[in-house]
């Protein structure tokens, strides 16, 4: 770091010139609208899963309310402190600003310097057993000071299966979700401490947190069938109509009744012709209290009992006909 | 003695802590991330990789940014 690079220079005078124009310009303050209306959106879609008794699509909407509200969360804590007196930031110097680039610079191996982004790549990253390739951190020089003022690109994409921005677990349209850094890396940018901000983020990419990402590395090359497990052919597959779990053409499983699909989980049988019939189209036998469907019964009888109960009147009938014939033939003596 | 320290682990404050003399990187870091594997996290003193024993001295930068940081979606 001891030689003056004319590169990096003209990069920090570039950075410095940037950071200035920040400073006359404070950041507009945005209330998270559209993430109010998410949260909202969410929360309706839970209740109506609620309400129908759709275990498996409430624990869904649950986990995305949770998520959507995280984020809410973290959209209202960084506009307390936009919103809170400052402390007097000083303007990073043109020499701290070089000698964070140098750090960048020999921690990736090179920074390139566009017109308005300064640019550091990152080795290939592989995220358990999926290969996602090398990615682009790239500061927008025009963008500091907002609260968006770098992308994440993929260089040798690898999107998830059901989602072509997706090229990371928590990356979406070149956006990085940085979740636990958001902090450090505000506060590394706030201060020009430009080496760490990259470090930061480097380490997010290295990083897969389950259960918070936009697709699941479990879930990258495809939506696995809920019931078999295979991977879903989307032209074949289909959603459960009770719980709205992906299934596959072979899993999924036609109500003989209204023909709506089911999983195998959300579908039964009738107790008489062992066809499949879901809850809604099946009814309970008055009399023997099994579930049948509409083909197998009339009225509130299956025709396992009407039969029973036909041959039954029929056997009555005969009693009293056999019993009422003899009186019949004989004629009273007048 | 003081050192800049950048603690890049939860908000990344950076400030100046005073340390006694001859303080290694391997104290610092027990000091300051008491529940932290060393393994864990990325330690630089002047920008660049340190070993354990290497003491610091009057005026040093030493980041501690941790290898895993779990993001979001």
């Amino acid at each position: 770091m001891s030689t003056w690079n004319h590169h990096l220079g003209r990069a920090a005078v570039r950075l410095h010139a940037a950071y200035a124009a920040a400073r006359e310009s404070p950041p507009t303050l945005l209330l998270p609208v559209i993430s109010w209306q998410d949260a909202q959106a969410s929360l309706h879609r839970l209740s109506t899963a609620q309400r129908r008794g759709w275990t498996k699509a409430a624990d869904c909407e649950r986990d995305s309310l949770a998520s959507t509200l995280e984020h809410l969360e973290r959209c209202i804590r960084d506009l307390l402190v936009a919103c809170r007196p400052k402390r007097d930031r000083s303007l990073p110097t043109l020499r701290l600003l070089y000698d964070e680039l140098a750090a960048a610079e020999a921690e990736f191996g090179g920074v390139e310097l566009e017109h308005s982004t300064i640019t550091v790549t990152t080795e290939p990253i592989t995220l358990e057993d999926v290969v996602l390739g090398p990615f682009q951190i790239c500061l927008h020089l025009d963008r500091i000071g907002t609260d968006s003022p770098y992308t994440v690109a993929a260089l040798e994409p690898n999107p998830a299966a059901s989602s072509e921005e997706t090229t990371h677990p928590h990356v979406s349209n070149e956006r990085l979700c940085s979740g636990e850094g958001r902090s450090a890396i505000n506060a590394a940018l706030a201060d020009g401490r430009l080496g760490d901000f990259f470090t930061i983020v480097n380490r997010i990419l290295h990083t897969y947190t389950e259960g918070s990402a936009f697709v699941e590395l479990d879930r990258w090359h495809g939506t696995p069938c809920h019931d078999c497990d295979c991977m879903l052919n989307e032209d074949e597959a289909g959603s459960c109509y009770h719980c709205e779990e992906r299934v596959c053409g072979e899993c999924l499983i036609s109500c003989g009744g209204c023909g709506d699909g089911y999983c195998c989980g959300c579908i039964d049988r009738c107790a008489r012709c062992e066809e499949h019939s879901c809850s809604g189209c099946l009814l309970r036998c008055r009399s023997c209290r099994r579930q049948v469907c509409a083909a197998c019964r009339e009225e509130d009888l299956c025709e396992t009992c009407r039969e029973e109960l036909e041959e039954e009147h029929a056997e009555e009938e005969l009693e009293t006909t056999t019993t009422e014939s003899p009186d019949a033939s004989a004629k009273p003596a007048v | 003695m003081k050192i800049l320290l950048i603690n890049n682990d939860g908000a990344g404050f950076a400030d100046y802590v005073d340390v006694a003399e001859a303080t290694t990187v391997a104290t610092l870091f027990c000091e300051k991330i008491p529940h932290g594997k060393p393994a864990d996290f990325l330690i630089r003193v002047n920008r660049l990789p340190a070993p354990a024993n290497q003491i610091l001295h009057e005026g040093d930068r030493v980041s501690i940014t941790a290898t895993k940081i779990e993001g979001a979606a």
